[in-house]
């Protein structure tokens, strides 16, 4: 399943286009997080900065043109029409459901770079010596002290090891940090 | 699956989502339930149709839970129902996991000492999942099922510490990724996926039973107390 991390608004008039497409990006693009808007002032009350990708009718866009083409690399225009030209990304909508998810999984591939950093979930040193004082029992206070960094940055430490790990519960950690050779069993 | 309504066939629920039989099974309902509608087999068993069609849709779809109408369900109903999951949890999903584990850590590499390790942060898991099941049973629940039936005045003060993210669940989760993201070395990979299936299926019971028992049957018990008090 491809992972789209994005906040979406879908501006359609048409509420089962919306509810449609929706449907979709939450079954097929697992925890993006969709939005639908009836209206264009509805997204724009609602606050259109808050969003990083808005599919839209080509009517829309045609209304909205300067809003959306200085974000012409975060806007998908929906359309029947053959051949759409457009300085954005196009869905072409008259297609089965299989290539309309090809279809999204394309554009969104060209939107969501790959980022080297991502690619290796490996913790850094510091992380590791977190990790290794989370374990021996010290709360975030005594990890600070000993390592001489402020309580928000063992905080920042602590998140960047659970969101690197998946694993939250000290136990869990320890069990990682033995099967990592962090700590010894004895430890 | 779509949502579930009182007229569909059983048989063609439980085809689609095969994951509920054991939820089925809790109501009394076995396996062998022919082509009748959901409403007609609950109308035989004397069981409320609304509930059970509550229990099921919240059972598959992990983003329904539709709080106020399991408030207007009977109180002991629900912790009859708790009692069951909690049983079924103990007796069969428990030990399904452990028995699979065993077998893939025996068929697996011996040299693979990451393997002991997982059963030990099994073990861990196991004592503190049972020890709230035997919290449940030996002293929550009869308490509330005392308070619900006015039989008590006492009041039930709970700790609410756990109630949104729960240290059980918790490390379920984390021995699940353990497995999935850090596992190395050689094992059976058969083995292993039956593992993990296992652990998948326990892990659903326990959210599911989480969001009953802290979501509604606590915070009907604090407010039942407080009426009391």
């Amino acid at each position: 399943m491809f992972v789209l991390r994005k906040k979406i608004a879908i501006l359609s008039s048409c509420s089962i286009f919306s509810r449609g497409l929706q449907h979709i990006l939450d079954e097929f693009f697992n925890q993006a997080d969709t939005y639908t808007f009836h209206s264009i002032e509805e997204l724009m009350n609602h606050g259109a900065d808050n969003y990083e990708l808005f599919f839209l009718s080509t009517e829309n866009l045609v209304s909205q043109y300067e809003y959306f083409l200085p974000r012409k690399n975060r806007t998908i225009i929906c359309t029947d029409a053959q051949n759409y030209k457009a300085p954005f990304h196009v869905l072409q909508l008259n297609c089965t459901l299989s290539d309309t998810i090809d279809n999204l999984q394309s554009i969104f591939s060209k939107i969501e770079k790959p980022n080297k950093n991502n690619l290796r979930e490996e913790l850094s040193t510091r992380e590791k010596d977190v990790l290794r004082l989370i374990v021996k029992g010290l709360i975030n206070k005594d990890i600070a002290d000993k390592l001489c960094i402020s309580l928000n940055t063992v905080l920042t430490h602590r998140k960047n090891i659970t969101s690197k790990l998946g694993i939250k519960s000290v136990s869990g950690l320890t069990f990682y940090a033995m099967m990592n050779g962090l700590i010894s069993e004895n430890e | 699956m779509g949502f579930i309504n009182a007229e569909m066939r059983l048989c063609d629920v439980i085809t689609n989502e095969p994951s509920l039989i054991p939820v089925i099974n809790r109501f009394g309902i076995k396996l062998g339930v022919g082509d009748k509608s959901i409403r007609n087999i609950c109308a035989e068993k004397e069981i409320d149709s609304e509930y059970f069609l509550s229990i099921l849709n919240t059972f598959i779809n992990a983003d329904y839970f539709p709080e106020n109408k399991f408030k207007s369900f009977d109180a002991i109903q629900l912790i009859d129902f708790l009692t069951r999951t909690n049983q079924s949890c103990e007796a069969f999903l428990l030990p399904n996991i452990e028995h699979h584990l065993n077998s893939f850590i025996e068929r697996s590499d011996p040299n693979n000492t990451n393997l002991e390790l997982l059963r030990k942060f099994f073990a861990v898991f196991k004592n503190e999942f049972k020890a709230r099941i035997k919290l449940d049973q030996g002293e929550l629940f009869p308490a509330f099922k005392k308070l619900f039936n006015e039989a008590s005045d006492a009041i039930i003060t709970i700790d609410s510490k756990n109630v949104d993210a729960d240290p059980v669940e918790e490390k379920l989760i984390d021995f699940k990724n353990l497995m999935i993201q850090h596992l190395s070395g050689e094992y059976d990979e058969n083995l292993c996926y039956a593992v993990l299936v296992a652990v998948c299926n326990l892990e659903k019971e326990i959210n599911r039973h989480n969001r009953i028992r802290n979501k509604i049957l606590f915070p009907m018990v604090k407010a039942l107390s407080f009426e009391k008090e």
